[in-house]
């Protein structure tokens, strides 16, 4: 069985994915592209933001879509399971921090929210919560 | 036609909702007079400690569906092996009775996060069709296919979304499990008579419904849709 329309798709992929460096694909809205893009961030936000909170507002808004714009852009993610989709995201943060200029200290808080939320340890969370404060 | 067991008002649970859950009802949904569980997996599946042993103690109690959207049964990768593995051993794991696919792709080589509409050929209708049937082979059962809420129309059409539906359907000889939220969101954002859409489906194909919704303004839409629904014969439904 071929899917003889499988090019378009991944044409429309790429853009959705880097929209300043992937062309739109003929006939598909722009409007509608980037709606499209824009629940892409919405929905992998929403994902990550219940368990890298710190992470989240020690970035600010503008710089956190800025980084779930990357890890959507390379894909950085290979199973949707949100269990999943927060590791790769500590990964990826860890692999590109210094790419993405980010504060030299921000994947480690990245990696330490993920641990809480993984060890289900009382002296993990006493400790993030006291290095949080 | 039914091709489950389930009847009544189901719950979609979020993990969130496990706390409520174990406070006001613990172990007991009957308050609400609900008789199963919907669960979407990516929620669930790698969950450890007590979030998943709250979950099994939920699901040894009550019947649960699988609502995934994980498959990009359209999409142009081939299947995902593993997922499909983490699906049936999630299903195996709570004794879940009904598998829902949305009708839509979401990934090239990894997830793309978004519901995108298949187009509306007659070659993705075979495409989609042949991959329905590997599911159902490594689920080990029947599954249905699910209308999802679109943010952008396809990009090759000849044919409607109802025709489209109803080729797949028929062709594939699956159910169809009707989201009345996301037919009515999808009405009123490519303006069509969600009433006309409703009536061109194979109705007869149809053995779940979903009717949640968190938009006021969608309200009065689904209320009449689900007036249109209340005379199938359909038993199962959640929100």
């Amino acid at each position: 069985m071929l899917n003889n329309f499988r090019q378009t798709q991944f044409a429309l992929a790429r853009h959705l994915r880097d929209p300043l460096n992937a062309p739109l694909p003929a006939g598909v809205n722009a409007a509608d592209a980037s709606a499209c893009s824009q629940v892409m961030v919405d929905h992998v936000s929403s994902i990550l933001a219940p368990v890298f909170p710190v992470t989240r507002a020690a970035l600010g808004d503008a710089l956190w879509c800025q980084t779930v714009r990357l890890f959507i852009k390379e894909a950085a993610c290979h199973v949707a399971w949100s269990k999943a989709v927060q590791h790769a995201f500590v990964m990826h943060v860890s692999a590109t921090a210094e790419r993405q200029q980010l504060p030299a200290w921000l994947k480690d808080v990245a990696h330490f929210e993920w641990l809480q939320t993984t060890g289900c340890s009382a002296s993990l969370d006493e400790a993030a919560a006291s290095g949080a404060a | 036609m039914k091709h489950h067991t389930l009847q009544g008002a189901g719950l979609a649970l979020r993990p969130a909702l496990i706390a409520t859950l174990k406070n006001r009802a613990p172990n007991n949904l009957q308050f609400l007079n609900l008789q199963f569980l919907e669960l979407t997996p990516a929620d669930w599946i790698g969950l450890r400690g007590q979030q998943q042993a709250d979950l099994m103690q939920l699901t040894q109690r009550y019947p649960s569906v699988c609502l995934s959207q994980s498959l990009s049964l359209g999409g142009p990768s081939p299947l995902d092996k593993q997922v499909l593995r983490d699906l049936r051993a999630f299903m195996d794991e709570h004794h879940t009775q009904v598998f829902s696919e949305a009708l839509a792709w979401s990934a090239d080589d990894a997830p793309l996060f978004i519901n995108l509409p298949i187009p509306s050929t007659h070659a993705a209708v075979d495409w989609t069709v042949s991959r329905i049937a590997q599911v159902q082979d490594a689920l080990g059962l029947r599954m249905g296919i699910r209308n999802v809420a679109h943010r952008m129309k396809p990009m090759q059409v000849e044919m409607n979304e109802a025709q489209f539906i109803s080729a797949v359907v028929n062709k594939a000889g699956c159910s169809l499990h009707l989201d009345l939220h996301a037919l009515t969101i999808n009405s009123l954002r490519f303006d069509f008579d969600p009433h006309a859409f409703l009536q061109a489906l194979p109705l007869a194909s149809v053995d779940y419904v979903r009717v949640g919704h968190d938009d006021a303004l969608l309200q009065e839409v689904l209320a009449r849709c689900v007036d249109d629904v209340k005379q199938l014969n359909v038993e199962a439904s959640t929100c």
